[in-house]
């Protein structure tokens, strides 16, 4: 070993940091190296002597500086449990959605569990889908209601072109389901008039979902100038 | 190690060696077994400061502001300067433990805070200095050293030589040979390789020695 090599592993010498291999062959070049021992020597009295400097302790008033500093800045844990539920447009939509969805699911296995309850008279059976689907479309009207307000409160609001053709989209699905919901309420048990309802609800919640989502939908910054 | 404690691992055996093989009898400092009982936190009183409780936080603090200002004593070698640093520290230790999911780790994650306190103030500091005065013609003012106790020549020259060293030379040196953790710790807190820990020390300790040889200390 020379003393390039040796200079650099002499601190992990010190430290005890070298394998038995490395610590031989060192070992080997120091008996022989004067310089390189005095090397030795130095560094083993720089940490000798850095393990003896002191730095005392700090004055017994910090503790409340750091309680007053504590009291005055507001903690992140503080700050997360304070942090009030953000009612954004965005969660207004989602809130509105689900409570769409929920509701929508209930009355389609609500007519599905009636439609084919056996035992129940078919009078029972319409009073029972009337009623079901009268509850449900006020749930709906609410949760539509309240999206409109979201979309209200947006603050740069939705393009009105895209609002056109959604309102346009929504009235022919609310036709349908108008129709749909008669034909229904005519013969609760006639199963072609119930899937027609069934795909008629979906088309709106999948309508509304694309409203959740209508940022992606607006045209961007300059698009709509460009449009002929 | 005791699963309910944060506090690191020692050997201390390994680091205490003797070569009287080549004539040259080696002392190294061995890790004083009671100075790390200092950093020994149970993890009740962790959480328990996680949640606010400041009795809690008091006995954190307690338990570790000897060795917290010991580190940022060593980076400014000035008392207030220490305490204004001690005092950030903890207000951003407790107010960010809510992001610690590992009690295990508090004791390294702590300590890295103070580290990263302290370079951040020196760099505040330089740049100050270098808008106003020197830090020297303040000395007085802002408490340079007022313990007044005796101190050997290569102590003095030490200290003078360590405020030149660079902020991660100086990181290493503070970690390792002044408080004296071992490598994997000084890398766990330094968030570094236990390469980088070894050649910083390396540089530093070279650096030292030509100080202290230019000062004829050695």
């Amino acid at each position: 070993m020379n003393c390039k090599k040796a200079k650099k592993l002499i601190s992990d010498y010190v430290d005890g940091e070298l394998d038995l291999t490395k610590r031989s062959s060192l070992e080997e070049h120091l008996e022989s190296c004067e310089e390189c021992r005095k090397i030795l020597e130095d560094y083993k009295g720089i940490a000798g002597t850095a393990r003896q400097l002191e730095a005392g302790s700090p004055s017994p008033y910090v503790w409340n500086r750091i309680k007053k500093g504590l009291e005055t800045s507001t903690p992140s844990y503080k700050e997360a449990k304070r942090l009030p539920l953000r009612w954004s447009p965005k969660l207004k939509y989602a809130v509105s959605f689900l409570s769409v969805l929920l509701v929508v699911g209930a009355v389609v296995v609500g007519i599905y569990y009636l439609g084919n309850q056996k035992g129940l008279s078919p009078f029972k059976q319409q009073d029972d889908v009337i009623a079901n689907l009268k509850k449900a479309e006020k749930h709906y009207k609410l949760a539509i209601e309240s999206m409109m307000k979201a979309v209200e409160a947006q603050e740069n609001g939705m393009d009105p072109e895209v609002a056109e053709v959604f309102q346009a989209n929504l009235n022919l699905i609310d036709s349908s389901i108008t129709a749909c919901r008669k034909a229904v309420l005519n013969d609760p048990r006639d199963i072609d008039s119930r899937n027609i309802l069934l795909a008629a609800y979906k088309e709106k919640t999948d309508l509304l979902y694309k409203l959740l989502n209508v940022k992606d939908y607006s045209p961007k910054k300059g698009e709509s100038e460009n449009k002929i | 190690m005791n699963g309910e404690m944060a506090l690191f691992h020692y050997s201390l055996s390994t680091r205490c060696q003797e070569y009287d093989r080549i004539g040259v009898k080696i002392e190294v400092p061995v890790m004083d077994e009671e100075a790390h009982k200092e950093s020994l936190i149970p993890f009740d009183i962790i959480d328990r400061s996680r949640d606010g409780d400041h009795d809690a936080m008091e006995a954190v603090y307690e338990q570790l502001k000897a060795k917290f200002f010991g580190v940022a004593y060593w980076y400014t070698q000035d008392r207030a300067a220490s305490e204004d640093i001690l005092q950030d520290a903890f207000i951003k230790i407790f107010t960010n433990l809510h992001r610690l999911d590992d009690n295990q780790a508090f004791v390294s994650w702590s300590y890295r805070i103070v580290v990263n306190t302290s370079i951040s103030y020196l760099r505040k500091a330089k740049k100050q200095n270098q808008k106003s005065v020197s830090l020297d013609s303040v000395k007085d003012f802002i408490g340079e050293d007022t313990s007044g106790e005796y101190e050997d020549l290569t102590k003095t020259t030490i200290k003078e030589a360590l405020k030149e060293l660079a902020p991660g030379l100086r990181s290493v040196f503070i970690l390792h040979d002044v408080q004296g953790f071992k490598h994997r710790e000084v890398a766990e807190i330094l968030d570094c390789s236990e390469g980088t820990s070894k050649s910083q020390l390396f540089k530093a300790r070279e650096q030292l020695r030509k100080k202290l040889y230019a000062k004829q200390v050695l």
